[in-house]
């Protein structure tokens, strides 16, 4: 009997890349999550029971019946043009003029995020990403290796002024592209302000940037006036990524990209290679939907519900939590971003949090390097409102313990 | 007929997500052996579920909080349904840390020195400040865990004084109260323990974690830990791991089961760290490990397991 146990006999085989990927006590914590028991700010899904099930019903049933050949076949790897044509439609709704043609369907938007990280990033590569950020697309760049700088976000979107800053610096090299989530960002819940944009877009021409600007959120807003899109301001140096998981569902995995006609072109080679195209079916059903009232209805109705959550949020937050706190008050989306004293650790607080049953995302999660540990992501639109109320409470209660805690061993000052 | 057998798993532990992974591999394993099996996620409908279907057995694969430490035992006693590994009482001592070293120490069963603080006492009576007075007690490094927890979660590792108010707060999200322990260098082992009045055990188990420390990553990544079976441990130092490990089994009344979690030091002596009373049954577990390397297969080993509960 050979003494040593390996318990994956493949482990020699396995690429740098795939050596990346590890457990983590925080991810096995969340597990816990899904359950009916357990109060969840910790996810970011969209509240599919608020839908009626009667249109998605009669929608799909009318696309079985009409196209079941071709709804049951490959596709184009650029994704149906009937289906390119109407998202044209979708983003007129925010100002975005569009042709057909510079549309590329991927299967959500995270195979957008994963095949643009893969056609622009070679190691070493420079990138941006705003400070939180997205942590799917930190996890659809980082196996390509970049170096990636973080620029903080404020209550008006990424500080672009410390962009400029660091673009001036002489000895650093030119970024690939600069990331950006400018409307209710995931996870800060901010909006970018008119300014910021007028100045992003500036000094992507001063600098010959690109920038990705990823854009799920942009039709869930309350209230406000919406801000012109990024792409809308110059095509030419924005890369744009939409999804209807949030305005439709995230079950169809229905998202796109919208770029100049190379990067397109570029990138359906490459997705060519990653699934030869994106489901016909659920694209015809996604194209039918939109085709249809119930569209627009059922997206109003969903805005509704979110828009009393987040204010069950805002107002539980106000009470119960304690003063030192701060948090963003977003006009859209579906995430609030809190902010604890500096010295704390949300991190630590998780488990007692899921021991009382109630859960968030601790703030590290959301950036490149690993500090914000003292903020947290809580989502509003899931949780029905006496739950919110509950676990904002509940919540409120665990940091204050933990406060007493640091008090007591000193640790309550930086 | 074969019995009829429900599977427990999951619960709202910790320590879920590998519960639910012994439990499925459980069930699969008590399938293939024609079983009938009842895989339960342990909810608020678990006793009427238990009431309705009268499974003539119960197979524990909970980890952790209310699986580990004598809830679901308690409760099992009362419905008056049989269930695999220790009673209520063995579960508790052996979940909760202070508890179990107490016992050890009491009996001639080496232990690493420790001291226990609670977040009460740090909070009401100023706790902290015999911090200082601990570290130069126990020597550095020191380690750092929660009273009650399992799979190392919140388990840390001090090398400096001013890191550990810092790793008491990791330990403290876990438990009210944590232990300050001291570390003792050398091979780690596990010994399964199999039985319970001629208790008999399984292949030592050494672990050979990269990072040096089989914490929780080191335990769930194939690849971030290396163990060698039977233990490179001489002969004499192997039988005295051995007996100790029984010792330890015997002493906290275990039925059927445990897996003593050891540190031989330097000159030899087996230390022991815990006993879990509900160990792992993944595919990176140790229990199943050791059992393999007996000759048993995972099947073999879990029907040894409900024949022992079932007698």
């Amino acid at each position: 009997m050979s003494p040593e146990i390996i318990f994956d006999p493949y482990t020699k085989l396995y690429s740098e890349v795939s050596k990346l990927i590890r457990s983590s006590e925080i991810r096995d914590l969340l597990s816990v999550t899904g359950r009916s028991d357990i109060i969840s700010f910790g996810g970011g899904l969209p509240y599919i029971g608020g839908l009626p099930p009667e249109d998605f019903s009669r929608v799909l049933s009318d696309v079985l019946r009409e196209s079941f050949t071709e709804a049951f076949q490959y596709g184009e790897t650029e994704g149906l043009e009937t289906l390119r044509s109407r998202l044209v439609e979708v983003m007129a709704e925010e100002g975005l003029s569009a042709e057909p043609e510079h549309i590329l369907i991927t299967t959500g938007s995270q195979q957008a995020l994963d095949l643009i990280g893969r056609i622009f990033i070679d190691p070493g590569d420079t990138i941006v990403m705003e400070g939180p950020t997205y942590v799917g697309a930190l996890s659809a760049f980082r196996p390509n290796g970049p170096r990636i700088i973080t620029i903080p976000l404020d209550d008006m979107g990424m500080r672009v002024d410390l962009l400029e800053e660091e673009l001036k610096r002489a000895d650093a090299p030119a970024p690939k592209f600069v990331y950006v989530v400018p409307n209710f960002q995931n996870p800060a819940g901010v909006t970018m302000h008119k300014s910021r944009r007028d100045k992003l877009i500036e000094l992507s021409d001063k600098h010959d940037l690109l920038i990705i600007e990823d854009n799920p959120y942009g039709l869930l807003r309350f209230e406000g006036k919406p801000e012109e899109t990024l792409a809308g301001r110059d095509p030419h140096r924005v890369v744009y990524l939409g999804t209807l998981s949030k305005t439709v569902s995230p079950g169809i995995r229905v998202g796109w990209i919208m770029a100049p006609s190379p990067v397109v072109e570029k990138l359906a080679t490459l997705k060519q290679s990653a699934d030869l195209c994106s489901s016909n079916l659920n694209q015809m059903f996604a194209e039918a939907y939109l085709g249809q009232d119930i569209w627009k209805k059922n997206l109003e109705s969903q805005k509704a519900i979110y828009r009393s959550r987040r204010d069950a949020m805002l107002k539980s937050l106000e009470k119960y939590f304690p003063k030192e706190a701060r948090w963003t008050h977003p006009q859209g989306g579906l995430f609030i971003w809190a902010t604890l004293p500096e010295y704390l650790d949300t991190a630590k607080l998780l488990p007692q949090a899921i021991e009382q049953k109630v859960s968030f995302v601790p703030g590290t999660a959301f950036y490149p390097d690993y500090t914000g540990a003292n903020h947290m992501r809580l989502n509003f639109s899931f949780p029905p409102e006496e739950q919110i109320v509950q676990g904002i409470k509940i919540l409120g209660k665990v940091i204050r313990k933990e406060i007493e805690l640091y008090h007591s061993l000193g640790l309550d000052h930086y | 007929m074969k019995p009829k057998i429900a599977v427990l798993m999951g619960g709202r532990s910790l320590e879920r997500s590998v519960s639910l992974k012994s439990g499925k591999r459980v069930a699969r394993a008590l399938e293939n052996r024609g079983y009938d099996v009842i895989s339960l996620d342990v909810n608020e409908t678990l006793v009427p579920r238990l009431l309705s279907d009268r499974p003539d057995l119960v197979y524990i694969a909970l980890h952790g909080k209310y699986g580990e430490d004598g809830t679901i035992q308690e409760l099992l006693d009362i419905i008056d349904i049989p269930y695999t590994g220790p009673g209520p009482l063995s579960s508790m001592i052996g979940f909760n840390k202070v508890l179990s070293k107490e016992l050890f120490r009491a009996h001639g069963i080496p232990t690493p020195g420790y001291y226990t603080l609670s977040s009460s006492t740090l909070k009401e009576m100023s706790a902290s400040e015999l911090l200082g007075d601990a570290w130069e007690k126990l020597g550095s490094p020191l380690v750092v865990k929660p009273a009650a927890q399992g799979s190392a979660l919140g388990i840390r590792i001090v090398e400096n004084l001013e890191d550990l108010p810092g790793a008491l707060i990791t330990a403290l999200g876990y438990d009210d109260r944590v232990l300050l322990e001291e570390y003792v260098e050398g091979c780690e082992v596990a010994v399964s323990v199999i039985g319970t009045e001629e208790p008999e055990t399984l292949p030592v188990v050494e672990i050979v974690p990269d990072s040096g420390f089989f914490d929780f990553e080191s335990r769930y990544t194939p690849g971030k830990t290396d163990y060698f079976i039977p233990a490179r441990l001489d002969e004499k130092v192997t039988a005295e791991v051995e007996r100790v490990a029984r010792a330890a089994h015997k002493l906290l009344r275990c039925k059927d089961l445990s897996r003593v979690d050891i540190i031989v030091s330097k000159d030899n002596v087996p230390h022991v760290l815990e006993l879990n009373i509900s160990p792992g049954m993944t595919e990176t577990s140790l229990l199943p490990l050791a059992a393999e390397a007996a000759g048993m297969s995972f099947e073999d080993l879990i029907e040894r397991l409900v024949e022992l509960a079932l007698t």
